[in-house]
């Protein structure tokens, strides 16, 4: 989800300061993306924000790791009502110092998105949400577009799913809402909560 | 008026059957003759159109660079009936034939529908879709008819709030414009720099006129 208002659920986890060193990452579906292989990378369009929102939408890697950055997709249901084609998707990574330092950015804000304890089928909760705060500004959209396709080797986050991944998630999705992603309990990925 | 510099009489070519080799050769003489001669005016309608597939007379008047790059496209891209098109249009046609490939290949993005980003995208806007593209005609032409700059080919993108981007990326500079409504108006947000200079133009215009600022800094993405 993109950072529309939400009502605050019954999780009670704490919005946190996300520090300097850690990375956020940002999800690019396969019609977002331009370039030639393997060097494709997000366009400036997919930066850009809808009207009820209020920030874009990332992931905090304290919360998440690649793997389960596409369980997380994997267990979103799309407005025709089906769960989202995983598939083709890329991660991308961007430091928060580097953010940062875009004067039109004003802020990477922790946002944990908590929809219920179990969250309902289709909208899974995601601790590790987070928000670029940002005007709909065209320089922001352009300079995070071409930092993509610039830095390439350190954005792009290289990540293969395995048949046994497939597996897990076709496990996962007949489960309906009992899975990890829909509970409270949401450790960080090193352990400590 | 191009003339024989011994007669004084205007200089025209007599062509039989127009083909794309025949094209080709015609704007390679006219490169070759007028080396020492200055072409000035452009290219007038003056075909035979009762002659079907047969020109009368190709008058070697224009500008320098701008049949340049007609005589580059015309190499590789004559597959037209040229008859269906008075000389005026064709130059234009093919002196933009670049940016024309590009609209086509973005007749697409009208066929995204809400969510086709399987992320909550909004479907692309019909007014704003076609306002875009009336943008990039409006500033390409003015720019190749004004200033003789050829605009490099854009990408044509959507955005997620199904709006319209814009985007050059040359070797010396970059733009993104985007074009989105406000209120009644459809306005142009544009931001662009210099890739050796960190300072950048930013602002928003009317969509629908030019503006005459924006045009001389899109100089830059000229080919």
């Amino acid at each position: 989800m993109d950072g529309e208002s939400r009502e605050v659920r019954p999780c009670n986890w704490p919005i946190e300061e996300i520090p300097h060193s850690d990375f956020v990452y940002r999800q690019v579906p396969p019609p977002d993306r331009i370039g030639q292989k393997p060097g494709k990378y997000p366009n400036a369009g997919h930066f850009s924000l809808k009207p009820d929102e209020k920030g874009l939408s990332v992931n905090w890697d304290k919360y998440v790791t690649l793997k389960s950055i596409f369980e997380l997709i994997s267990l979103r249901v799309n407005k025709k009502g089906n769960f989202t084609d995983y598939m083709g998707f890329k991660i991308f990574k961007f430091p928060v110092s580097l953010l940062k330092t875009f004067d039109k950015i004003a802020d990477v804000e922790h946002d944990p998105d908590c929809r219920g304890n179990p969250a309902p089928h289709g909208t899974p909760n995601n601790r590790a949400h987070s928000l670029i705060m940002h005007e709909d500004d065209e320089e922001i959209r352009l300079k995070l577009s071409e930092y993509c396709r610039d830095n390439h080797s350190e954005s792009y986050c290289d990540f293969i799913i395995t048949t046994t991944l497939e597996d897990e998630i076709e496990e996962i999705r007949i489960n309906g809402n009992s899975s990890f992603y829909h509970q409270c309990n949401w450790p960080a990925v090193n352990g400590e909560d | 008026m191009i003339t024989d510099t011994q007669t004084k009489k205007p200089v025209v070519k007599h062509i039989t059957h127009v083909t794309k080799g025949d094209l080709s050769k015609i704007w390679e003489e006219d490169i070759n003759q007028n080396k020492t001669k200055k072409a000035e005016s452009l290219l007038s309608d003056n075909f035979d159109s009762n002659e079907n597939s047969y020109f009368k007379t190709i008058p070697l008047k224009c500008n320098t660079l701008i049949r340049k790059y007609l005589h580059s496209d015309l190499k590789e891209t004559v597959n037209v009936n040229v008859l269906s098109y008075s000389l005026d249009k064709l130059k234009e046609k093919f002196s933009l034939n670049h940016i024309y490939d590009e609209i086509t290949h973005s007749h697409d993005l009208l066929d995204l529908q809400e969510d086709w980003d399987e992320q909550g995208a909004l479907a692309i806007d019909k007014d704003v879709y076609q306002a875009s593209i009336d943008f990039l005609l409006m500033y390409a032409k003015y720019l190749l008819a004004e200033k003789q700059i050829l605009l490099e080919a854009p990408e044509i993108n959507p955005t997620r709030s199904g709006t319209v981007d814009i985007f050059w990326s040359t070797d010396h500079a970059r733009m993104l414009i985007n074009i989105r409504r406000k209120g009644d108006e459809m306005v142009a947000y544009f931001y662009g720099d210099l890739k050796d200079d960190e300072e950048g133009v930013k602002g928003n215009v009317s969509a629908k006129k030019i503006t005459k600022y924006l045009a001389s800094w899109m100089e830059s993405l000229g080919k």
